[in-house]
């Protein structure tokens, strides 16, 4: 039986939607993952012979900026909930720090560069560019469904309509700080 | 009083709001289907210059062949050989049968069928269908560019997709059309599913859905599951291509690392395997609604139908391995995919004597959407029959490759489906567009097309049981093949015939729609909500939600007395 009314179908269809979409997410970015695993448990060497790894500092300083935008969307989820005027500011700095996230993108492609590291050079620098270029797609996604808050962040009430878009467009901002951190692992670290 | 009243768009009226950017699911169905429709043709075409090609090598293709080819004197060179079953392939799979079965179905059906006003996004929806026709744009665009469309076959395997064995940019673009139907078809997929949980009418559990919607619900869920899958490997094919990255291409210089060609057939049917049930499920859930409503008998064991279909779902993900039993993989691991493929025979099997079950002793009418679908069930007897050598390891190394898995797959993917999607055109023809089609014609276009279509495809496994291998420009240079000419020469001639009995099909829908013979609002007499309404469905579809009383497979009841055997699902259910 499907008795759902009102809000709560709104809220039950907003749900299932973004749970769908995360899952789509999730099967993309998994599938890049599974590849990285398999490249990596069958070479002889690694990083392969030859190849060095550019130091941490930028992709670090990409990792802080993106966690700080996180923390900072999830700042102006809560003063927007309780529609204090603070929420106008986190919102300009979530898209400041979104920004500065790209720029520093740059920076660690162009450090990759520096080091000898290209697209064409093997497979491991196939999978620094190919990946982090993938999640720099949705990155700019990302972006553009946060700049499109503007109206909602700005306006002097709270809708229903309102409170789910600000929710959903976090829960994919999270979502895409969780991916850069696995990659940051996957690609840095280990 | 509707449980919960969607937002409603004010009735279009201008020309474009109303046929072009439209937000009503049926409007949408039908742009699908006109657009699937289209490369429907150009597949068809296709096919017939691959067949033309096999059954007389050397000679000139008829009427166009001097204007296409006019450096070969009009003979299909080989490199546009290559093209012509790449392109094919993937114009039937993802421009023509998606387009049809889940783009026009799924939406006309979906809110129809379960008693909604419209899908659960109706803007998504809209972009769901102009991402499809930008896809399209750009995989015809890819004909035209330098070297000539794509050639590295539907499956792109690299090392034939990547720029040493397709260096024109046609290659490319094939790949981008493909990562952006997916785009388009995740959209659509993600209303489905959350039209299908949120916006049944009230009273309707999921066992009360008709199966189609349990077909093209469960397709939905495959394809947000899976199609990202495709979409990583058209991303890192591109970049392959277009960046020069390594991920698809060996080397010898191990120790540097260098990528694995073979990922790529992993990642291909991860997605590819599920896309099979993918195309399927749509018809197998209308084959098993009208089965039920042309015998005049509730549909035997629906819920053992919906489950099975459901268990081949789950199932339909576990065993793509079976595709890459050639590929030097591991014996457990053949031995382990072997036995999962072997235990999607047994829900296979549940959902088949169903469909028996079903029309034994049925009052059947033998309308055209009945042929079709008892069409179907003969085509997918043979399909699934033959996918058991195929299966199996050790028949599978004879096998693959050769025109035995193209034999397979037509009669499983292009046969059945395409044979449920006609059930489907004759079927919902009066809800689409309010006319009936001409019986006479329909008749005549399912049985010419059965003769031609079995002519086809079984002498295709009778061709790859000879050894003939797919793909091969000229198979006749190989002496041993070269007793294969007539069998190909009567297949082609099958495949001739066959195109000639679509043009029925085009005469009768066009003829339909300009002078068809206006509809009644449930010429079938069947209970589902959709033929509570009138003929063509009106403006969102219900003045007021239905409430559901009882199941989709109300036929036959001996307590509804003389006057009618069946009943609504609005209507409380009959008891003696």
């Amino acid at each position: 039986m499907n008795e759902l009314t009102g809000k709560k179908t709104l809220e039950v269809q907003s749900s299932i939607t973004m749970t769908i979409l995360l899952v789509s997410f999730s099967m993309l970015f998994g599938t890049l993952i599974l590849g990285y695993l398999i490249f990596r448990a069958r070479a002889v060497q690694w990083p392969p012979m030859g190849v060095t790894i550019p130091g941490l500092f930028a992709p670090s300083l990409s990792t802080a900026f993106i966690l700080l935008s996180s923390f900072s969307y999830f700042l102006m989820e809560s003063s927007f909930k309780k529609l204090l005027e603070k929420r106008k500011a986190y919102f300009f700095l979530t898209e400041l720090l979104i920004i500065c996230f790209a720029l520093s993108q740059f920076n660690l492609w162009s450090e990759l560069a520096k080091v000898g590291i290209n697209s064409d050079s093997g497979i491991l620098g196939s999978m620094m560019y190919g990946f982090t270029w993938i999640h720099a797609g949705h990155i700019v996604i990302g972006f553009l469904l946060i700049s499109s808050l503007y109206k909602t962040i700005f306006s002097n009430e709270v809708s229903f309509r309102g409170i789910l878009k600000v929710k959903n467009f976090g829960l994919i901002w999270h979502f895409l700080g969780i991916i850069w951190i696995l990659l940051y692992l996957m690609l840095f670290i280990f | 009083m509707a449980f919960y009243e969607q937002h409603i768009h004010a009735k279009p009226k201008t020309f474009l709001s109303k046929y072009v950017f439209s937000f009503d699911h049926k409007v949408i169905g039908k742009q699908f289907l006109w657009y699937g429709i289209f490369f429907l043709g150009v597949g068809g075409i296709m096919a017939l210059m691959i067949r033309w090609a096999l059954a007389f090598p050397g000679v000139a293709f008829p009427v166009f062949g001097s204007f296409l080819f006019p450096e070969t004197g009009g003979v299909i060179p080989p490199d546009t050989y290559a093209s012509l079953f790449t392109l094919h392939g993937t114009i039937m799979i993802f421009y023509a049968i998606t387009p049809i079965l889940i783009g026009c179905f799924g939406n006309f059906c979906i809110p129809l069928m379960i008693g909604a006003r419209d899908m659960a996004f109706p803007s998504a929806n809209m972009l769901s269908f102009w991402l499809a026709f930008v896809s399209g744009a750009v995989l015809l665009a890819s004909l035209f560019t330098p070297l000539g469309g794509a050639a590295g076959g539907w499956t792109s395997y690299p090392t034939l997709s990547t720029l040493i064995g397709s260096p024109g940019v046609g290659q490319t673009l094939w790949t981008l059309a493909i990562f952006i139907l997916g785009v388009s078809s995740t959209m659509g997929a993600i209303n489905y599913i959350t039209t299908v949980i949120t916006l049944r009418a009230p009273g309707m559990g999921y066992f009360d859905m008709p199966l189609t919607v349990w077909g093209l619900w469960l397709t939905a869920i495959l394809n947000a599951i899976f199609l990202p899958v495709l979409g990583a490997g058209c991303l890192l094919l591109i970049f392959d291509r277009v960046f020069g990255t390594h991920f698809f291409l060996a080397g010898a210089a191990a120790t540097s690392g260098t990528g694995d060609p073979i990922l790529f057939q992993h990642v291909f049917w991860i997605f590819g395997h599920p896309e099979v049930y993918i195309l399927i499920l749509p018809a197998w859930g209308i084959v098993s609604d009208l089965l039920s409503f042309f015998s005049r008998k509730p549909a035997f064991g629906a819920k053992a139908t919906a489950l099975s279909m459901t268990a081949i779902t789950i199932l339909s993900t576990l065993v793509y391995g079976h595709h890459m039993f050639t590929t030097s993989m591991s014996p457990l691991l053949t031995q382990t995919f072997m036995t999962l493929t072997m235990t999607i025979s047994i829900p296979s099997t549940v959902f088949f004597f169903n469909w028996l079950g079903t029309i034994w002793r049925g009052s059947i009418r033998f309308h055209s959407p009945m042929l079709f679908s008892l069409g179907v069930v003969f085509v997918f007897g043979l399909g699934g029959l033959t996918g058991l050598h195929l299966g199996t390891v050790t028949t599978d190394l004879y096998l693959h490759d050769t025109y035995f898995v193209v034999g397979h797959f037509h009669y499983t993917m292009a046969a059945s489906v395409l044979l449920g999607g006609f059930a489907g055109i004759y079927f919902w023809m009066p809800k689409m567009f309010g006319v009936m089609m001409n019986e006479t014609l329909a008749k005549v276009h399912f049985w010419i097309t059965m003769v031609g279509l079995n002519g086809v495809f079984f002498g295709m496994l009778i061709l790859g049981y000879g050894g003939m291998h797919r793909r091969l420009y000229n198979p006749f240079w190989y002496e041993f093949l070269q007793k294969l000419i007539p069998i190909n020469t009567f297949v082609t001639w099958s495949a001739i015939l066959m195109g000639f009995a679509q043009f029925f099909f085009l005469w009768n829908f066009i003829y339909s729609l300009i002078k068809g013979k206006k509809a009644k609002d449930n010429p079938w007499e069947v209970g589902t909500l959709e033929w509570t309404i009138p003929s063509p469905a009106p403006h969102y579809n219900f003045d007021s939600i239905p409430v559901v009383k009882c199941g989709p497979h109300e036929l036959g009841n001996p307590a509804l007395g003389e006057e009618k055997d069946f009943q609504y699902q609005t209507e409380e259910l009959a008891k003696v």
